[in-house]
């Protein structure tokens, strides 16, 4: 380098100054002459333009392990090839001192008819090694290629595992003083590419070899390179620390916020329902129960078992004038302390019960990002109310829902029995709470009266009775015969609940009358006797059953199925809170 | 790698981009030529033996025709004219096509796109090289002795070189942006065969009284002056008339010029084509 401007220069290997690249997409292919004279006439030669390369400029100094990172058409590949000279940039110039070894897609120039003797000095001719020099390292090039037997066959008859060695092999025979290590580079079988790690290790444990290294892992960027580069849609986002950047990048793909040196504020939390969530005074403490809008505080509940003991949090953050939604990574905050209700200190593992959490900025994410908002509470509410109840099974949430409705009681044992029959009296009490949640229920059922003697069944002392008055003063079940008989313990066919079910629709004046074909696509449409029909074919329209294939009309209701059903009845069915 | 420690700095990498570009063109030249024949019985023969056997099969045929003529020694004067005239095509098809074809390196490695087209042109006259053999063979059966005139091969070897580069350079870059190119030389090409003397002789023309015009055409037609030349260095041995000799000149100076005038200006964008 006969470099008299200043030794300064000397020292970066690579310098981008201002470079873009612009690509004029035309709207549409022209090969032709004919069309593209008869375009030019017209003036219809428009073309749209595109920056794969705004005005990017760095410098990398010798020796030096910079890690280019973004995600997939962002520019990252234009770069490199502009710095390995195959793109010429639009604008702004490049300046690569000493020869480059572009590991980017390797075996350029390779013809598949020619021995791999023959194709080693052929590439080895266009990465610009000197005769002599191949000759001399023919030898060395082989052995690395471990393909000794092979030398003199066209490269047609080899593996493509053989053909990426070979051109490793080429590419790094001697000490490039620029490498370009593009990740996509996976060489042959897993022994061969630890050789090829340890060598690129090499060039870069011995300090002469600038490397650029492309990668989308992370975790090797951040293992390899002591500063990085990103690059997002053309333009240069960050150059700095590894670390740094590598964690800026991640933020845009973790929901977190994506900064960039200047600060950024984390106002408010949010609950997943995208209701408020108001934080609590910064002065007392205390959790407001309206905000400065009238707007009622919801808490955020949370069930046991979930897998994180603090729920993932969710911000209101503010940028500028745009606000966005973010949940903020666990890496960036840390859990100052876990109150109960009563201000007690939680150390143990978390159940039940409404609980405060004071969370802080970790320090790594101190001076770029502001939290206004440090406390919050939620509640933590049992998940899997009964213990038989498999969360994975299809029941289980319609299960959880109707429990959250409050058309389920706490049982014995916490044991639900899913897959039992549902007794008469389990199906009318399970109804009466479905009409109680919907605040008719209870004033219906007190007026009636007392059911004693409508049933010879039914005494009046039984923990259903109440709900037996219920169905009665409702017209959910009608006493019939002589001598009628409520039969609390028989179980429940699926027909019968429909019928229960249509006949609270009914008295609750939302019953509409079924299509006629809404049996249509009822398989078994034939196995419903008669009394039923209307209402299964009521059930199947307002989706109550499943239409479609099987009804199973005179089947046992299984509870879980019961419980499903009655979920499904609610037409719009509240808050899971 | 202990060897590249002792080695003096950049003893692996040529000195300079000409050397690497010579390196790379001989390397393509090479590969060119091997894959030619790779596989083929009789080999490099079959360069003498092409020339040779169109020759014989055309003298035959238009000895007949071309009675008029006054040319003596009709097959050398076919086959110099022939191996001239494919020198040219040869090479300016291979030019053509040289961009396109290099496409996968273009976007892979840095390399000087100028040494496709020109390396086309050095396989062509390597081609034309192993054909001289074959008018070797065609002087040693009609006893023509060659004289000191012979020399003048060597300019005008060197002219149609130029003027063949010139093309290359143009078409190849022409080729890149629009494909019609491919279609259209393959036409042009056979029309300059027969608009030059390449099996007839200009004699016929100005015997049967063509207009003037034509014969201009004709003699401005930049292949019958390289032809010209190598017929007087093997076929006539005396040397070429100043016109020929100028017009030669000329011509090759001018394909160049707007051959490497036209690629400079276009190759920065051969990458967004290919």
């Amino acid at each position: 380098m006969q470099d008299t401007s200043a030794s300064a220069a000397k020292d970066y290997a690579i310098e981008v100054d201002d470079v873009s690249m612009i690509f004029n997409i035309a709207s549409e292919q022209l090969n032709n002459l004919k069309e593209y004279f008869i375009k030019l006439m017209r003036h219809e030669l428009f073309f749209k333009e595109f920056r794969a390369l705004d005005h990017v400029s760095f410098k990398v100094r010798r020796g030096e392990v910079v890690g280019l990172v973004g995600t997939n058409g962002s520019g990252k590949s234009t770069m490199l090839k502009c710095i390995a000279g195959v793109l010429e940039p639009s604008e702004g110039t490049i300046d690569v001192r000493g020869n480059i070894a572009p590991l980017i897609e390797l075996g350029a120039g390779f013809d598949l008819e020619l021995t791999a003797r023959e194709n080693i000095y052929l590439n080895g001719a266009l990465l610009g090694y000197s005769r002599e020099f191949i000759d001399e390292h023919l030898q060395e090039i082989i052995d690395f290629a471990e393909l000794a037997d092979f030398m003199d066959m066209p490269l047609k008859n080899y593996s493509s595992g053989m053909v990426a060695r070979i051109a490793f092999a080429i590419a790094t025979v001697t000490e490039p003083d620029v490498l370009i290590v593009d990740e996509t580079l996976s060489v042959g079988d897993v022994f061969f590419q630890q050789k090829c790690e340890d060598r690129i290790r090499s060039f870069i444990d011995s300090g002469n070899v600038t490397v650029l290294f492309v990668s989308h892992s992370m975790a090797q960027v951040a293992r390899i390179c002591d500063r990085v580069i990103w690059i997002e849609k053309g333009v240069m986002r960050m150059d700095g620390p590894s670390r740094e950047v590598l964690e800026a990048y991640r933020a845009q793909f973790d929901p977190a916020p994506a900064v960039t040196g200047e600060r950024i504020v984390i106002d408010r939390l949010v609950a997943d329902t995208a209701d408020a969530l108001l934080p609590a005074d910064p002065t007392t403490g205390q959790i407001p129960e309206k905000g400065p809008d009238g707007e009622k505080n919801q808490q955020l509940v949370v069930y046991t078992g979930m897998p994180l003991g603090v729920p993932a949090v969710r911000y209101e953050v503010r940028k500028g004038d745009a606000y966005f939604y973010a949940t903020l990574d666990p890496s960036l905050y840390s859990v100052v302390s876990l109150r109960r209700d009563d201000g007690t200190i939680v150390r143990e593992a978390i159940g039940e019960g409404t609980y405060t959490v004071e969370i802080d900025l970790a320090d790594h994410a101190r001076g770029r990002y502001e939290l206004l908002a440090t406390t919050f509470s939620f509640t933590v509410r049992r998940y899997g109310h009964y213990a038989d109840v498999n969360s994975a099974a299809w029941y289980s949430l319609p299960i959880e829902r109707a429990y959250n409705l409050g058309y389920l009681a706490d049982l014995p044992d916490d044991l639900f029995h899913p897959g039992e029959a549902i007794c008469r009296a389990d199906a009318v009490t399970l109804l009466s709470r479905v009409d109680a949640a919907a605040g008719e229920g209870e004033a219906v059922g007190a007026a009636a009266g007392p059911s004693r003697g409508v049933f010879a069944d039914v005494s009046g002392d039984e923990p259903y009775a109440s709900a037996v008055d219920w169905a009665l003063a409702r017209g959910v079940v009608t006493p019939s015969g002589d001598e009628p008989r409520f039969r609390p313990d028989s179980a429940t066919s699926r027909e019968e609940f429909a019928v229960m079910l249509a006949r609270l629709a009914r008295a609750r004046g939302e019953y509409a009358e079924p299509a006629e074909d809404a049996l249509a696509e009822v398989i078994d449409a034939d196995d419903i006797s008669p009394w039923a029909r209307d209402a299964v074919a009521w059930a199947v329209s307002r989706r109550v059953i499943g239409g479609g294939g099987y009804v199973n009309a005179p089947a046992a209701l299984t509870r879980a199925e019961a419980a499903t059903m009655a979920v499904n009845f609610q037409p719009r069915p509240r808050r899971l809170d | 790698m202990t060897h590249d420690s002792m080695a003096p700095a950049g003893a692996a990498h040529t000195n300079g981009t000409r050397a690497k570009d010579r390196f790379i063109l001989q390397q393509l030249v090479t590969k060119d030529f091997k894959l030619r024949y790779r596989r083929s019985v009789l080999g490099v023969i079959w360069s003498v033996l092409n020339p040779l056997l169109m020759m014989i099969i055309m003298s035959f045929v238009f000895s007949y025709f071309l009675r008029g003529s006054n040319v003596e020694n009709y097959p050398l004067y076919l086959i110099v004219g022939n191996i001239t005239f494919s020198l040219m095509s040869e090479a300016t098809n291979g030019g053509l096509r040289s961009i396109i074809d290099a496409a996968p390196l273009l976007k892979k490695v840095k390399v000087d796109r100028w040494v496709f087209p020109v390396q086309k042109v050095f396989s062509a006259i390597m081609n034309f090289g192993f054909s001289l053999i074959a008018v070797v063979i065609v002087m040693l059966f009609f006893r023509v002795v060659p004289t000191w005139h012979v020399v003048w091969m060597v300019p005008a070897l060197a002219l149609l070189t130029v003027f063949c580069v010139g093309i290359s350079l143009l078409i190849g870059a022409a080729a890149v942006f629009f494909r019609d190119m491919i279609h259209l030389w393959s036409v042009a090409i056979t029309a300059w065969n027969y608009l030059t003397p390449v099996f007839w002789d200009l004699s016929l023309l100005t015997n049967a009284g063509a207009p003037q015009l034509v014969v201009w055409v004709v003699k401005a037609n930049p292949m019958y002056n390289f032809i010209d030349m190598m017929r007087c260095a093997i076929v006539y041995q005396t040397s070429p008339e100043p016109i020929v000799v100028l017009l030669a000149v000329a011509w090759a100076a001018l394909a160049l010029a707007v051959g490497v005038a036209v690629f400079r200006r276009t190759e920065h964008k051969f990458i967004l084509f290919i």
